[in-house]
């Protein structure tokens, strides 16, 4: 309350005194935040010492004021009286020391007092305890080795620890360190060439890595990582997303992408398990680099996966129309599928989705008008046949005709209807139901042969000829 | 089938044999897939006793329903795959089937086979061939044939591929021979033959999206007494700029000498969102010469379709598509025959929109013209939070009229779907549905007063087990 208190008039103060020029430089450099109004006690004292007697020995104890030494005036009589306590020690990652900084400075020339402003004040020209907590932009002046600000330095170490060696910080703390400028959209494709040093172990541990990388055990730079559990945390609530590398958009790529495989799948391996591949590649055995990839591993990354994905032959009316694509046989469907994938639907244990609902109830009249060509995967005689004999609607004793009770004359006019779906016909009736009247020899001799029959075919198999002709076949 | 199995196996130990050197590395992977269903079905059957009113006609003898009956067919299906038997490319892969009906009252289609190899074959690829020995289904321009026996593909640049395959062929998407006792019951006039199969085909990419593929078969008797077909087919797809497809098929009966199916089709990418397709088309059936149905002289229809698929955004799309197609006028007309018109009119409209986890689904699909009409609905909601189980409801409701059979009606359906992981490497997943069927007329069909339920285990172990996604 009293800390809550003390920031609000803090504020409050600082935004009626504060100068113009203070402001601007605030705005560019602002000052971390800090609870305690020091510019209110700058007239209290001169040296910084008062307070932070062990800033300059390094006695940690001693970092902060006592209670005693803010009650020495906020007593109740002199001023109010205040209800402090230091808190504990801030856990840092920050390797900074403070001796050695103070130190560097004296041999600089540099006033004490001055000396904190250096790191503790927005600018240096800002009035005497205008400070707050050392904003890591104040570092990057001395540090930065030309890099214009804090986040944009290529190297950490000089002043973080690697986060294994801060285990002190907790999951929190981890999760809202800032993201570099460099770490952009395209810093995933690229960060590969920078993660040599130790720069990134500042903020990242193994598990990080391990969580896109299906390569990870054997990658230098990831290894070397420690293994650490808040990260293993973190990563455990990241959605993975792998982007696509600027090769990979091309259209050619799907064509084109086996060439670079062969030449070596170090680079793929980033990001492809051996999965990724067999999402096309349903054979592994078939493509020498698919086996040099790793496989997915239980609580590994992901890998790439591309199970959904469609060549550019697979139109939006693939699954009706693939005929054309399916012609290739080994060629072309083989590729990618396998044999089962095509039997669950061309000999499926249960109707394939594409008869639609109900299709067993609804396939007569689509059978007539040959919709789909039953005989392209049903044998007929089998097939059809057995259903109809085992319902009763295939020829089974009735009468001839009788069935087709909608036709009182069916017998009269059928010809032309099984001309137009003889493969519905033979869905029902035998050869030799027909041939008890289209027979020449055993029958009624009624000519079957529809106009331009052409009776040279009867030398293809003159076997065929001769169950209604016997054995002599007119020519 | 036992003697198919003990030939494949001699002759994955021929192949394997030479490679036995350094095994090292090898892994098997395992896929099953566990189904099972719960079909009620009503059958029919033809009483000559009972007296049947058809308008004003009175005749005797109709179709009665029977008590409603129950099925249970259960299907196992098992993928194997293994590698890194000590040549570099070198694999050996299965698909194996079984099948049980579990207390059914019906013979479920197929379930007395019990076993089946759907696909069984060690394959060695190299970055210039391919040779895959043993059972194999080959899927091209034609359909599907399965044969016991060879493919050899050699694949002199990227985008060229030349194949040629053969071995002994099997019926059409049933992994019996020709001559099997299974398909001889069910057509007694089939050759007591087996079949050779033999086809090569050429397949060129000159683009993403161009690719061309010419396929030419023929299929005879074991004997070679006589040609069970022999056909020829061209696919092809040409990208022209960005946004434009265009893509032709077609088919020839070379041993007929006739044109079978046909299609030339242009897609529009009018942009990311927005789609247009219009295709012209040619529809006549290519029959096998063993049998009689090919001497009928199937006429062919056309036809034309107009489609579009219209993405507002991620989670908004639409899609609408016209068709029409026309039969030449009846070429063995009959004034017995009534009201059989020469075209057929559809059209499908649908939509799915989603919000978070929820996915509304809607579509529509009305059909007028030869062979019947049909009026049909179906709505579903989803939820399915990502990566996770997901529920759902579904909706349905059709109307048909049978243009030759007095069965029309109304059915109306509701149920559900679920599916959730157990795991990483085992999914339930199940649906069910219970339809209420209201006829318009007095005539007996089959009746869809029934329930239906799907309960099925998708598993993964082995190598690569964690793979599953890739599996869904």
């Amino acid at each position: 309350m009293t800390a809550r208190a003390l920031t609000a008039a803090f504020a409050l103060a600082a935004a009626l005194a504060g100068s113009a020029t203070a402001t601007a430089l605030r705005a560019q450099v602002p000052a971390a935040a800090d609870s305690f109004p020091h510019q209110r006690h700058a007239r209290l004292f001169t040296t910084c010492a008062a307070c932070h007697a062990g800033i300059a020995t390094g006695d940690s104890a001693h970092f902060l004021p006592t209670p005693e030494s803010c009650a020495s005036c906020h007593n109740g009589d002199l001023v109010r009286a205040v209800n402090w306590t230091p808190g504990p020690r801030r856990i840092t990652n920050v390797t900074m020391d403070h001796a050695q900084h103070l130190a560097l400075f004296a041999r600089q020339g540099v006033q004490p007092e001055a000396a904190c402003q250096k790191c503790h004040a927005a600018a240096d020209t800002l009035a005497f305890m205008d400070v707050g907590r050392a904003n890591p932009e104040r570092c990057v002046t001395c540090h930065g080795r030309g890099a214009p600000t804090h986040l944009a330095q290529r190297s950490c170490e000089p002043c973080h620890t690697p986060l294994a060696d801060s285990p002190g910080l907790d999951v929190a703390t981890i999760t809202a360190y800032p993201k570099p400028p460099s770490h952009d959209s395209a810093w995933t494709l690229s960060h590969g060439e920078a993660a040599s040093g130790s720069t990134c172990a500042v903020c990242h541990a193994q598990q990080f890595c391990t969580s896109c990388h299906v390569n990870a055990r054997s990658v230098g730079a990831i290894k070397s990582l420690a293994r650490d559990g808040r990260v293993a945390a973190i990563v455990r609530t990241l959605t993975v997303t792998y982007p696509r590398p600027p090769s990979h958009l091309s259209s050619a790529w799907p064509r084109e992408h086996g060439v670079v495989a062969r030449a070596g799948v170090a680079e793929c391996a980033n990001c492809h398990t051996r999965e990724s591949c067999l999402g096309c590649h349903r054979v592994e055995e078939r493509v020498a680099p698919v086996l040099e990839l790793p496989r997915r591993a239980s609580g590994g990354a992901p890998g790439v996966d591309l199970s959904g994905i469609k060549p550019a032959d697979h139109l939006p009316d693939q699954l009706l129309r693939h005929r054309i694509v399916a012609a290739g046989g080994t060629a072309s469907c083989n590729v990618c599928h396998r044999p089962a994938y095509c039997v669950s639907c061309h000999a499926a244990a249960k109707a394939p989705s594409f008869h639609g609902p109900d299709f067993v109830a609804r396939h007569a009249r689509q059978a007539y008008a040959a919709e789909a060509e039953c005989a392209a995967c049903h044998q007929t005689q089998v097939f059809c046949r057995s259903c109809h004999r085992m319902l009763g609607e295939a020829n089974t004793g009735a009468p001839v005709g009788k069935f087709h009770d909608k036709q009182p004359g069916w017998l009269f006019g059928h010809g032309g209807v099984a001309r137009r779906a003889i493969e519905t016909c033979a869905s029902c009736h035998e050869q030799t139901f027909c041939l008890k009247c289209h027979s020449a020899v055993g029958g009624q001799g009624v000519n079957p042969h529809g106009p331009g029959f052409d009776p040279r075919v009867a030398s293809k198999n003159p076997a065929t000829c001769r169950l209604c002709h016997g054995a002599v076949i007119p020519r | 089938m036992a003697r198919t199995l003990r030939t494949l196996a001699a002759a994955a130990l021929c192949a394997a044999g030479p490679a036995a050197g350094p095994l090292a590395a090898q892994s098997v992977r395992l896929h099953g897939t566990t189904t099972t269903q719960y079909v009620q079905l009503r059958p029919i059957q033809y009483d000559p006793t009972v007296i049947d009113t058809i308008g004003t006609v009175v005749d005797t003898g109709a179709y009665v329903s029977l008590p409603v009956a129950e099925a249970a067919p259960f299907t196992q299906d098992l993928e194997v795959s293994a590698w890194g038997l000590g040549v570099s490319g070198l694999r050996a892969y299965a698909l194996l089937r079984g099948r049980a009906a579990l207390g059914s009252d019906l013979v479920w289609p197929e379930s007395d086979t019990h076993f089946e190899a759907l696909y069984a074959y060690l394959e060695l690829e190299r970055p210039r061939y391919l040779l895959r020995l043993g059972r194999q289904q080959r899927a091209s321009g034609l359909g599907f044939y399965g044969f016991d026996g060879l493919t050899a593909a050699w694949r002199p640049l990227a985008a060229l591929r030349i194949e040629g395959y053969g071995g002994r062929g099997l019926a059409r998407a049933s992994m019996e021979s020709f001559n099997s006792s299974a398909i001889a019951s069910l057509d007694p006039l089939r050759p007591d033959l087996g079949t050779i199969l033999l086809g090569a085909s050429v397949w060129a990419a000159p683009s993403p999206r161009s690719t061309f593929t010419a396929t030419y078969q023929r299929e005879l008797l074991s004997d070679r007494s006589g040609l069970v077909s022999e056909l020829a087919a061209f696919d092809g797809r040409v990208g022209v700029g960005s946004h434009l497809i265009l893509s032709g098929s077609a088919n020839a009966d070379v041993a007929r000498r006739q044109w079978g199916k046909a299609s030339i089709s242009a897609m529009y990418l009018v942009s990311p969102a927005l789609s247009v397709q219009v295709e012209a088309f040619q529809y006549r059936p290519t029959l096998d010469l063993s049998s009689i149905w090919g001497v009928f002289t199937p006429e062919a229809h056309a036809g034309y379709s107009a489609s579009a698929n219209v993405t507002v955004s991620r989670d908004l799309s639409f899609n609408g598509g016209f068709t029409y197609r026309h039969w030449q006028p009846l070429s063995s007309g009959s004034p017995f025959l009534a009201d059989v018109g020469n075209y057929q009119r559809e059209l499908t409209l649908g939509s799915r929109a989603r919000l978070g986890s929820y996915t509304l689904d809607g579509s529509y699909h009305l059909e007028i013209g030869f062979g019947g009409d049909e009026s049909a609905g179906d709505l579903s909601a989803a939820y399915a939070p990502a990566g996770s189980w997901s529920a759902g409801v579904r909706t349905t409701a059709f109307q048909q009229t049978d243009m030759f059979r007095v069965a029309s009606g109304t059915v109306y359906g509701l149920g559900g779907t679920f599916r959730t992981p157990l795991g990483r490497r085992l999914e339930l997943s199940a649906d069910l549905m219970r339809y209420l069927h209201r006829r318009l007329g007095t005539s007996t069909g089959v009746d869809w007063n029934q329930t239906r339920l799907s309960v099925t285990f998708d598993w993964t172990m082995g190598a690569d087990a964690d793979r599953v996604a890739a599996y869904q």
